[in-house]
């Protein structure tokens, strides 16, 4: 228990006193000494969110580091695809070769040849359509979003959605002077400011390619209601263009299966069966 | 009272150093919880040298004020993540004002002990 004379203000008391006092009354000090405890871990948290950022900038080194190490990547991916088309012109002189030899080469190089085709690592011609679209150059009006008045992967995601559905049969989209050929294993994402098609980045104009009934696949974007009208709506210009001769280029990234094989393969059937 | 200041500094810059020798990671998103979390166990601690000084200590008061501080702080950060609302400030404002006020009140004290 505290005496009376010790529990009040008026007594200054001498540092002795006060040791004595807190030794009445251990478990306030323990309280605030954990308490204290607690706040010297908690004021550690945002140090060791920095000291990690320092590390992670050591280890990826400086800006211009960086830009080289991005630049080097995106050469020897270069190098790597003029690889993958010399490999694919190799594969066609064997077509060749095999085709001349007997009548089953022959059978097998066409199902090859379909396949391919298919598949969009071939080079493809035929009549289609050239859509053109653009980003408006005027000003957007004061207070309104800017995001409306751009194009985004999603536009580009329905348009050549509704191209497959109106009968495209081989598709690819321009931006400047990259072309990429749209395939099964093609991903038109949003990567910032620009769209990541076959992990390529383009930006605005973009012109989508595809072969198909030029009618069809005009009347599939055009119109009340369709893929195109939005677009136009938020200024986003769009110019169609029929053609009789358009030149799609092969897939040239890489198509690689980890995981498929052919269901013949697997007697046993699986969960899809 | 200098004495418990000293020893709760000295055990704070301990904590501290274990904290960052210690592989404990909390995510970001829990960052405007763990600031109310700074926040209370702040208060709570001045509040107990509040009781100190003025030679009234009662440890369940300081627990009860601690664990009521800590609801009401993330309660009203969990309401407002629900609800899609940032209210942080208003489970940070109403405890960095008691810090405030507690703070005040140790000074105070000290200042008038030295009048007398």
């Amino acid at each position: 228990m505290i005496s009376k004379k010790e529990n009040t203000n008026d007594n200054p008391g001498t540092k002795i006193r006060d040791v004595d006092y807190l030794w009445q009354h251990p478990e306030i000090v323990v309280i605030i000494l954990i308490l204290a405890f607690l706040i010297g871990l908690i004021l550690s948290l945002p140090f060791k969110v920095l000291k990690e950022k320092e590390t992670k900038s050591f280890i990826l080194g400086s800006r211009q580091d960086l830009i080289n190490q991005v630049l080097a990547l995106s050469k020897e991916k270069d190098e790597l695809k003029d690889a993958l088309m010399k490999e694919r012109e190799q594969l066609g002189s064997l077509e060749q070769s095999l085709g001349k030899k007997e009548k089953e080469g022959k059978l097998l190089l066409q199902r090859f040849r379909d396949a391919s085709l298919l598949a969009g690592v071939r080079a493809v011609s035929g009549k289609g359509i050239i859509l053109r679209l653009e980003e408006s150059d005027e000003n957007i009006p004061a207070g309104e979003e800017i995001a409306p008045y751009l194009i985004h992967h999603e536009d580009l995601l329905n348009i050549t959605n509704e191209l497959w559905a109106a009968g495209a049969e081989a598709m690819a989209i321009r931006s400047h002077e990259t072309i990429e050929r749209i395939v099964v294993s093609t991903a038109i994402r949003c990567a910032g400011p620009v769209v990541n098609i076959n992990n390529q980045p383009m930006s605005p104009p973009f012109e989508i390619l595809a072969i198909g009934d030029p009618k069809g696949l005009r009347q599939a974007l055009e119109g009340p209601g369709r893929v195109l009208q939005p677009l136009a709506f938020f200024r986003i210009s769009y110019s169609i263009k029929e053609s009789d001769s358009i030149t799609l280029p092969p897939y040239s990234g890489a198509i690689s299966t980890q995981f498929i094989t052919p269901a013949e393969d697997n007697p046993d059937g699986g969960d899809g069966q | 009272m200098i004495f418990v200041l000293i020893l709760a500094i000295v055990i704070t810059a301990i904590g501290f150093i274990l904290g960052t020798l210690l592989t404990i990671n909390i995510p970001t998103v829990y960052y405007s919880f763990i600031s109310v979390v700074l926040l209370a166990l702040t208060d709570s601690l001045l509040f107990g040298l509040h009781q100190l000084r003025e030679k009234k200590p009662d440890a369940w008061k300081i627990i009860f004020r601690l664990i009521l501080e800590l609801f009401f702080g993330c309660f009203i950060i969990f309401f407002g993540d629900q609800g899609g609302l940032d209210l942080y400030l208003v489970a940070a404002i109403p405890l960095g004002v008691s810090i405030m006020f507690n703070i005040h009140v140790l000074i105070m004290n000290n200042n008038s002990r030295k009048k007398i």
